[in-house]
């Protein structure tokens, strides 16, 4: 199918149309340029190192941050693959008991934030094998796993699905077991899923800084974090954060070479799978084990999460300073659209302007997706030199500043998760027929007539499917929210990290419950974008 | 304008003067020169890969060309971009907008009418194409044909001054790809549209062009009307391309086209039946000649020659088409 629709320049192009051209252009690129800001300024940050900084961390914590960070990182990322890979084929190649619920429930624990379920799984684990015990790298693990094994689900199910029945008749056709059939024919074929899947998983685990606190591990994220509260230093911080950076572009490059080629092998068949169905001891064993995961990630959390909610209500600790759950919760949902809004808008204006631009739109697509190969505080910390170099040109009205405002916040979040609407419109638009726009132009229909009334219309369950993961993920957030919200200006996260922080989880139950519900309503409008044809990608 | 290099202006939907376009270096369409007259259905014919979707989506604008030019109604639109060239495409696959419903489709090109004139233009084009009373469908609703019709209602309303049909009943079953042939080609010649139809499959261009013009390589090596193209050929590349044909040693030099219902078969001989294709009403035998090599020849009805049977091939030469 031919994909290029070049044409041919208009040798002489009307005055309005080459200014509206130009307009896009500039739009475009500023946009483009803001969000790799952020990025640049940290990579740039290293170029001016101040020595004695690192001689203090090298002498002190940095040998520690960097082994925790590895282990958890391989530990964790490993371990949701596994889980992750194994319930999609589980759910999608068998059938037994519940086998429909137990595929939607398994996404439910994408809504619990690793810190939530953490200190949950911490009060739990204390009170079995005591506080100092409990407090350790591999229940920090476990607890990772279980909370992050949703995204590595998503895409290897989507994967899986996708292979239909034929490519495993064929194998087993040609001689091969059902089980040889899964580890030679439909793992390969869903490995580019399941890297796509783990480099979400890793990012997660790089960014983290709530679930790593809560059980002593000194991550490097943590660390960039404790270096700026500690020291004030953006400067000590960015280069800290620059270790991050490096690590983050790393691991990109080694999926996108683990992914080469395979890229495009999917919707190989029509014929859906038919699943195998499994009996007696086997279907026992197949209901119970997913079942066993969705309660760890989050029956008990919620569980427990209710029961303290209730004593903090009967103590009357259902409220922060600043005031109740509605409050915080108003705060988090305007964070959030706001974040959501933004992302989808220049997105998909990114997109749609990258398609009729060829080569150099498309740099510009994948520059400004680098955010989300960006761990959390690296961004926060980014984005803050950006903008307080902006408070002081004249580009930005004297009283207003950007530093510390809702503009900044939204601007960090953007520059963090612009990647999830990139990529979720692209695979959307890769679906249309690519004669559907052909088709529009001959109609006389211009370029942005055809954004608006085609293209975007078309790839509505696409912006769902990205709004509802833009939500989960700006609702979880914490470093950047942090970092940069507004005084005053709390979000359930912010207030949940306040609460247990002090050990205090009682009065972290009420905000927890709230951004699980949150999560919820995102994952419901997830699951239906699913079924009506959007695509998980990365 | 059986003649290719001679576009004329009178009437002149669409010309296309010495047009060419690479692709990496190689020359996917090379010096093309077409004319097509309103009403004119003109059918565009090749073997894969021989340029003939490159050269509609040239004409159309969707791809660029290099050299030469494209005149619509006269009036050059080389560098006009495609919405502005007022070319309705019908493409392989229906393409229409899954989102919109089948009179917002029909409707999508049609501008500057008010609400009632565009409802009464897309009522007319649905009947058009047979599918009164379909505006609230969606296309998913639809099978194949009718999705087929509605992209080519959806290409007519605008009324465009050419149509371009790039192997539009491609992706079809036999049974329908007949039928809706058949209707396109009525619905062609009453909307007195000029029309260019790409396609692959000889019969379809034999069957619906006006004018035939068979490509190879890059270039239109022959343009006819149907008889033309299919009792005239130019050179044995057009022979062999629009049927079986056999080349008989010309008395002087060159060589004869004979077509399977040229040549004639007798039982007994030392050719033999080598393959036989039933085709209802006649039947068509490849027989192996003694010297090796094999002609197809035509017989009314089943025939009575099997797989095997000696036999003898004649050739009523006296008026074969004669080419180099």
């Amino acid at each position: 199918m031919v994909r290029a629709t070049t044409t041919p320049g208009p040798r002489r192009g009307a005055p309005g149309r080459r200014a509206g051209r130009l307009v896009a252009w500039v739009v475009t690129a500023g946009s483009a340029l803001l969000v790799v800001a952020p990025v640049a300024v940290i990579a740039v940050s290293i170029l001016d190192p101040t020595p004695s900084l690192w001689a203090d961390l090298w002498r002190t914590r940095l040998p520690g941050m960097i082994a925790d960070t590895l282990t958890l990182l391989v530990t964790v990322v490993v371990g949701a693959a596994v889980l992750g890979t194994s319930l999609a084929w589980l759910v999608t190649a068998h059938d037994f008991p519940g086998r429909r619920l137990i595929g939607w429930l398994l996404v439910v624990p994408l809504t619990v934030p690793g810190y939530v379920a953490g200190f949950v799984w911490l009060d739990t684990a204390s009170a079995v094998i005591g506080p100092r015990g409990a407090r350790s790298i591999w229940l920090c693990a476990a607890v990772l796993i279980v909370t992050l094994y949703p995204y590595v689900y998503l895409f290897a199910r989507a994967a899986f699905r996708a292979q239909g029945a034929d490519l495993r008749d064929e194998a087993r056709v040609l001689g091969l077991s059902r089980v040889a059939a899964f580890a030679r024919v439909a793992l390969p074929a869903a490995r580019p899923a399941i890297a796509a899947g783990g480099a979400l998983v890793t990012m997660e685990v790089l960014t983290d800084v709530g679930t790593v606190r809560l059980f002593n591990v000194s991550t490097v994220a943590d660390g960039v974090l404790r270096v700026w509260f500690g020291t004030g230093s953006r400067q000590a911080a960015a280069e800290l954060a620059t270790t991050l950076v490096a690590t983050a572009l790393a691991l990109v490059v080694i999926e996108r070479i683990l992914r080469r080629g395979a890229r495009y092998s999917r919707r190989a068949s029509g014929r859906p799978m038919t699943p195998v169905r499994l009996t007696g001891v086997r279907a026992l064993a197949a209901t119970a084990g997913p079942s066993v995961v969705v309660a760890v990630a989050a029956g008990v959390p919620l569980v427990r999460l209710g029961a303290w909610g209730v004593e903090a209500r009967r103590a009357g600790a259902t409220a922060t300073v600043a005031g109740g759950v509605w409050h915080h919760l108003g705060a988090t949902l305007a964070v959030a659209g706001l974040a959501v809004a933004v992302c989808l808008g220049v997105g998909s204006g990114l997109v749609l302007f990258a398609r009729r631009h060829g080569a150099l739109g498309r740099v510009m697509v994948r520059a400004s997706a680098l955010g989300y190969a960006m761990p959390g505080p690296v961004v926060a910390v980014g984005a803050v030199i950006v903008l307080a170099a902006l408070d002081r040109t004249d580009l930005v009205p004297g009283p207003v500043v950007l530093v510390g405002s809702l503009v900044g916040l939204v601007f960090a979040l953007g520059v963090r998760f612009l990647a999830v609407a990139v990529n979720g419109i692209e695979s959307g638009l890769d679906q249309m027929p690519a004669s559907a726009v052909a088709s529009a132009r001959t109609l006389g229909a211009r370029p942005i007539r055809i954004a608006w009334s085609v293209e975007l219309p078309s790839v509505r369950p696409a912006l769902v499917a990205a709004a509802a993961l833009l939500t989960i993920d700006v609702v979880k957030e914490l470093p950047i929210t942090l970092l940069l919200r507004p005084f005053g200006f709390d979000t359930l996260a912010v207030w949940v990290w306040q609460a247990t922080s002090e050990s205090l989880w009682a009065q972290a139950a009420v905000p927890s419950l709230a951004m699980i519900a949150v999560g919820s309503a995102a994952v419901g409008a997830l699951l239906v974008a699913l079924e009506r044809g959007a695509e998980v990608v990365s | 304008m059986t003649d290719q290099n001679a576009p004329d202006t009178g009437g002149c939907a669409l010309s296309v003067e010495g047009v060419s376009v690479s692709f990496g270096g190689r020359r996917v369409v090379d010096n093309v020169a077409l004319s097509v007259r309103d009403g004119e259905v003109l059918t565009l014919v090749g073997p894969s890969g021989c340029g003939k979707s490159t050269l509609t989506r040239l004409i159309a604008g969707l791809t660029a060309h290099e050299a030469g030019r494209v005149l619509l109604g006269g009036r050059d639109v080389s560098g006009v971009p495609v919405e502005e060239r007022r070319i309705g495409v019908v493409f392989q696959e229906p393409a229409l907008f899954g989102h919109l419903r089948v009179a917002d489709n029909v409707g999508f090109g049609v501008r500057g009418l008010s609400r009632t004139e565009r409802a009464a233009r897309v009522a007319e084009m649905l009947d058009v194409v047979g599918l009164a009373g379909f505006e609230r469908r969606h296309p998913h609703e639809l099978s194949g044909g009718e999705q087929q019709r509605v992209a080519l209602a959806r290409t007519l309303a605008p009324r465009p001054g050419v149509i371009l049909l790039d192997e539009p009943f491609a992706n079809l079953d036999e049974v329908l790809r007949e039928g809706l042939r058949r209707e396109v080609a009525g619905i062609l010649r009453a909307s007195g549209t000029a029309a260019v139809l790409v396609t692959h499959d000889r019969s379809e261009a034999l069957s619906l062009g006006d004018t035939v013009a068979v490509m190879r390589e890059g270039r239109i090596v022959q343009c006819g009307t149907p008889a033309q193209v299919y009792g005239e050929p130019v050179d044995r590349f057009v022979a062999s391309f629009m049927d079986d044909a056999a080349f008989v040693p010309a008395p002087g030099g060159g060589h004869l086209v004979a077509r399977p219902h040229h040549i004639g078969l007798q039982h007994g001989g030392a050719d033999r039946i080598e393959r036989t294709e039933f085709l209802g009403a006649r039947t068509r035998h490849a027989v192996r000649r003694a010297d090796g090599s094999v002609v197809v020849a035509e017989v009314d009805g089943p025939g009575s020659f099997r797989i095997g049977d000696h036999c003898t091939v004649s050739v009523d030469a006296s008026h074969l088409h004669r080419i180099d």
